[in-house]
């Protein structure tokens, strides 16, 4: 360290240098994920069951555009409906848009069932609207998707195509149909988007805006408040420069690692700054408040720096450990924020107790310690906790248990919820026409489920037509389901033309329903036939439209509408469910229980640290209570307030405990060192030593992990203010739990040696 | 013993099995006869992509025939559209209205054959037309066929004869060109060198 400090100081900022310009090359090539690919669990049996799926129906993520229009059923209202078609149909990408103004019934012919256009021309016919009104009448079917009940909004679903390794042409044909939104129209006519790869889409602008908007933020952040603490330059630029060294080399990491940034992985920059900075405010508060005048400014510096080398490491481990241990979330996304984000506090940790002392010794040390106002009343307050703390151990331990226990009763209350367009805030375009299409034209969820025989027979026996349509109505009995895709709407239609009877009925014998499926097998609209069931007839596919509701209440959904597809169905078929949504849910209920597993990962590992650290089984489990009651509180608190449990909040345990519990081994360390028998002065000691240092972090951390509050997704949101509200507890609790602990332990030995 | 039982259901099923069956006059039978047919062309009908049957035209000793063979699940929709187009070129025509009533009565026979309770792996029903024109000659015959295929190509390997008729020769030489013409996606006046010289 010495020979870091004088001779090698020019050869290792020089080191140093070089591999941050590295580093900077590779952090400047990091892309945003477009796909969202990295918020799906890897489970390969569900991967492969969508991929099947895919093959046989096409892909479940079609685009919905609704036209609000006071006029729909008019000549102008088809007429802009028709041209919104053709327009769309154009586009690079489209492979076919199903509107009213294309949209066709079976209707009975000469020789039977045929097609009919829902909207016949000519337009101008001024009977046309009464028509149109006669069909949809008709057609039950048609309402929901392609018209709302009220017949003033009208749906288009608009299909794209699948291009594997084209990860563009789906945000520019979103752009496109925005700026067709965004076009001046009538008055009352508006134009509303929504569908998966809006979601997609969208999800990857924001992650790029709140790059744009978040990183600067924290940095400012970050810089007022050193300012603030230190008032000298030093006290900002050497621990901004730890911060940007740490960052730059850690994202340059990630993206030579083939990764890219996602909804998760976005959070990373701001969340690196913050954790990168403890060492280095630990290390510039020491020097500051070293003894003035008596050794050279080398000595000074190891003086502050030997001490802290050690408490520091444990410190940063135990982060990195609480980060490493979302290793175990089968979300590639989770994993990848956890890996990097500890990578980046052990790389903190080495820059920052090298850099740090480097850059403090080309400095004159201050002549005096600094006492600024906010100085003398942080310090003030600090003496107030130690004095409870000392003098009322029992008091303070009955009040935060009593916290602790009213929030554990909240706990149960805490909801696993993964809602994707809640996740947005209420202005975002998508959110806002979602909710619009969710209420007024057709649930913007799909579940998919997939009905087959399981001796690989077709679905074209009478019995099997029965079974579809008692699961077809099983599911419309549901609540929060708006309607059902399927082959069995079709059949009936079909039944009612070649019957030429009035009213909707399946086939009414074997024969019937035989050639019902003949007819589809030659009908001319096979794209459309094919998206209900396989051209074999041998699996049958069901589009459940939901509200868009989130997955508290779709994977429940799901369960109920499996189970009753198990028992109308028998045990000679499969009933089983799949789709983009569907995984969704499974995934939220999976990202809880791998965040179970992930925390109590990180509790072993943390004990196990600070075990080895204090070699003692009571200052152990010391240091736990005041950690384990802030998590506790957060929780209590995200029941209360009816905050969800979701691909954020879920992390939040596993990545605070891992940084709320350096505060702990700070202290403690100190304690055992400034201890000679009288816990109290102990105490004292230790809380004004090192208390100023543990406040300034805590408030820089605080302050840091709210930047991530203006972001643009609400679980990101809410992992920032809960993480700065658990920081924020957690200090509270060590300057006054983990001293009256110390205390009412030092009184049982005291007891137990008399 | 146990034969003389089964008499009375071996007849019962004879009977059955040639109730609709037809029997073509001695004059005609040999221009029914498709030992020796010789294919001079053919065409899948409407479209090779989306075929329902196929159009053929053969050489059957000194007469010309066009033989149209249709293998569909859904033959009274094929009949259907052949039903229209028949009507609108012969408006008010009763050779016309004949062949039409006789070509959907086959249809509901051979529709009437296929099991009602259950699916069976091919549920296409198979009927062919000839179009016949030979020296003094000149009629229509309809039926059911069995077939075999092999790479797409289609094999007759027996014909029934449900229905025959003797228009008038102008409504059968008239028929055979409106038919090419139509199945082979040509001009009227493109149709003679297909058919060569009628007899």
């Amino acid at each position: 360290m010495t020979w870091l400090l004088t001779r090698g100081r020019v050869p290792f900022l020089c080191v140093l240098l070089a591999l941050t310009a590295f580093f900077a090359f590779h952090a400047a090539q990091i892309d945003v994920e477009t796909n969202n690919e990295s918020l799906n669990t890897q489970e390969t049996e569900q991967t492969a069951s969508y991929d099947r799926f895919k093959a046989t129906f096409g892909s479940d993520e079609d685009l919905l555009l609704a036209v609000a229009h006071p006029q729909l059923l008019a000549r102008q209202g088809l007429e802009l409906i028709g041209a919104l078609t053709a327009r769309i149909n154009k586009l690079d990408g489209v492979h076919r848009v199903f509107s009213l103004s294309n949209a066709q019934q079976i209707v009975s012919g000469e020789s039977g069932a045929e097609m009919a256009p829902v909207v016949a021309p000519p337009l101008a016919d001024p009977a046309l609207a009464n028509k149109v009104l006669a069909v949809l009448d008709r057609n039950p079917d048609l309402t929901g998707l392609f018209v709302s009940p009220d017949r003033r909004v009208a749906g288009l679903l608009i299909e794209i195509e699948d291009r594997p390794g084209d990860e563009r042409y789906r945000a520019a044909i979103i752009d496109d149909l925005r700026g067709i939104i965004a076009e001046p129209r009538a008055d009352g006519v508006s134009l509303y988007l929504t569908g998966i790869a809006v979601q997609k889409h969208d999800v990857s602008a924001f992650i790029e805006h709140d790059q744009r908007l978040l990183m600067p933020l924290a940095v400012v952040v970050l810089a007022i408040m050193l300012a603030v603490f230190f008032r000298n330059a030093l006290g900002v630029l050497l621990p901004l420069g730890v911060t940007g060294v740490t960052s730059v080399w850690t994202l340059g990491a990630y993206q030579l690692a083939g990764f890219e940034l996602n909804a998760i992985t976005g959070l990373l920059p701001p969340v690196l700054m913050v954790l990168s900075l403890a060492v280095s405010v630990h290390l510039i508060q020491g020097w500051m408040d070293a003894p003035v005048g008596a050794i050279d400014r080398v000595e000074r510096i190891l003086g502050v720096v030997r001490p802290l080398v050690f408490p520091c490491f444990f410190c940063s481990l135990t982060t990195a450990i609480g980060f490493a241990s979302l290793l175990t979330c089968s979300m590639p996304a989770v994993r990848q924020f956890g890996v990097f984000a500890a990578l980046g506090v052990m790389l903190s940790f080495g820059v920052g107790m090298t850099l740090v002392p480097v850059g403090l010794s080309f400095l004159e040390p201050p002549t005096a310690a600094l006492r600024s106002p906010q100085h003398r009343l942080i310090r003030r307050l600090l003496a107030g906790s130690a004095r409870t703390a000392s003098d009322h151990p029992w008091g303070v331990i009955a009040v935060f248990s009593a916290v602790t226990v009213a929030s554990l009763a909240f706990l149960p209350f805490v909801n696993n919820n993964t809602d994707l367009v809640r996740f947005l805030k209420s202005a975002a375009p998508l959110h806002r026409d979602t909710l619009f299409i969710d209420a007024n034209l057709t649930g913007s969820n799909t579940l998919e489920f997939v009905a087959e025989r399981r001796d690989g027979a077709p679905l074209s026996s009478l019995d099997a037509v029965r079974r579809m349509a008692a699961f077809e109505q099983a599911i419309l009995g549901r609540e929060h389901v708006t309607g059902v895709g399927s082959i069995v709407p079709v059949l009936r239609q079909l039944q009612r033309a070649e019957s030429r009877g009035g009213e909707l009925a399946l086939p009414a014998n074997e024969r019937d329903a035989a050639y019902a499926f003949d007819l589809l097998e030659a009908a001319p609209e096979q794209d459309l036939i094919r998206k209900l069931i396989a051209p074999d007839f041998r699996s049958a596919r069901f589009n459940v439209r939901v509200r868009a509701v989130g997955t508290a209440i779709a994977a429940p959904l799901a369960a109920a509408i499996l189970a009753d597809g198990r028992r109308l169905f028998g045990d000679d078929y499969v009933v089983a469910a799949t789709g983009a949504f569907y995984y969704v849910a499974q995934d939220s209920n999976r990202l809880v229980a791998a965040q179970v597993n992930s925390f109590s990962l990180a509790v072993t590992l943390v004990v196990l640290a600070i075990g080895g650290l204090f070699r003692s089984l009571q200052l152990t489990f010391i240091a736990l209570i005041p950690n384990l009651m802030p998590i506790a509180w957060t929780g209590g608190l995200m029941g209360a307030f009816g905050i969800d449990l979701s691909t954020g909040t879920a992390m939040i345990a596993s990545s605070v405990l891992g940084l709320v519990v350096d505060d702990t081994i700070h202290y403690m360390t100190h304690y055992t060192r400034v201890y000679r028998g009288d816990p109290t002065r102990a105490i004292r000691e230790t809380t004004e030593e090192i208390g100023p240092a543990l406040f300034l972090n805590n408030v820089v951390l605080v302050l840091g992990f709210w930047v991530g509050c203006f972001g643009s997704f609400k679980p990101t949101i809410y992992f920032s203010l809960l993480s700065g509200l658990t920081m924020i507890t957690a200090l509270l609790c060590d300057l006054y739990v983990t001293p009256a602990c110390l205390v009412l332990l030092n009184r049982r030995r005291a007891t137990v040696a008399a | 013993m146990r034969a003389a039982r089964l008499l009375p259901i071996l007849f019962l099923v004879w009977g059955s099995a040639a109730r609709g069956q037809e029997v073509a006059p001695p004059q005609l039978a040999p221009w029914l006869d498709t030992a020796n047919d010789q294919i001079v062309e053919r065409a899948y009908v409407p479209s090779a992509e989306n075929k329902v049957g196929e159009v053929r035209i053969l050489r059957r000793g000194r007469a010309t025939v066009v033989e149209t063979l249709l293998y569909t699940k859904v033959l009274s929709r094929v009949v259907g559209e052949i039903r229209k187009k028949e009507l609108a070129n012969w408006p008010g025509n009763s050779d016309a209205a004949r062949y039409v009533e006789a070509l959907e009565r086959v249809q509901k026979q051979i529709w009437s054959r296929l099991p009602t309770n259950q699916r069976v792996s091919d549920r296409r029903q198979k009927l062919w037309i000839d179009f016949v024109v030979a020296p003094g000659i000149a009629f229509v015959g309809l039926g059911a066929f069995e077939m075999k295929e092999s790479h797409a190509e289609v094999r007759v390997v027996s014909r029934e004869l449900l229905a025959l008729l003797e228009p008038s020769p102008e409504y059968v030489r008239r028929n055979l060109r409106l038919i090419t013409s139509d199945a082979f996606h040509i001009a009227d006046t493109a149709v003679d060198p297909l058919l060569g010289p009628l007899p």
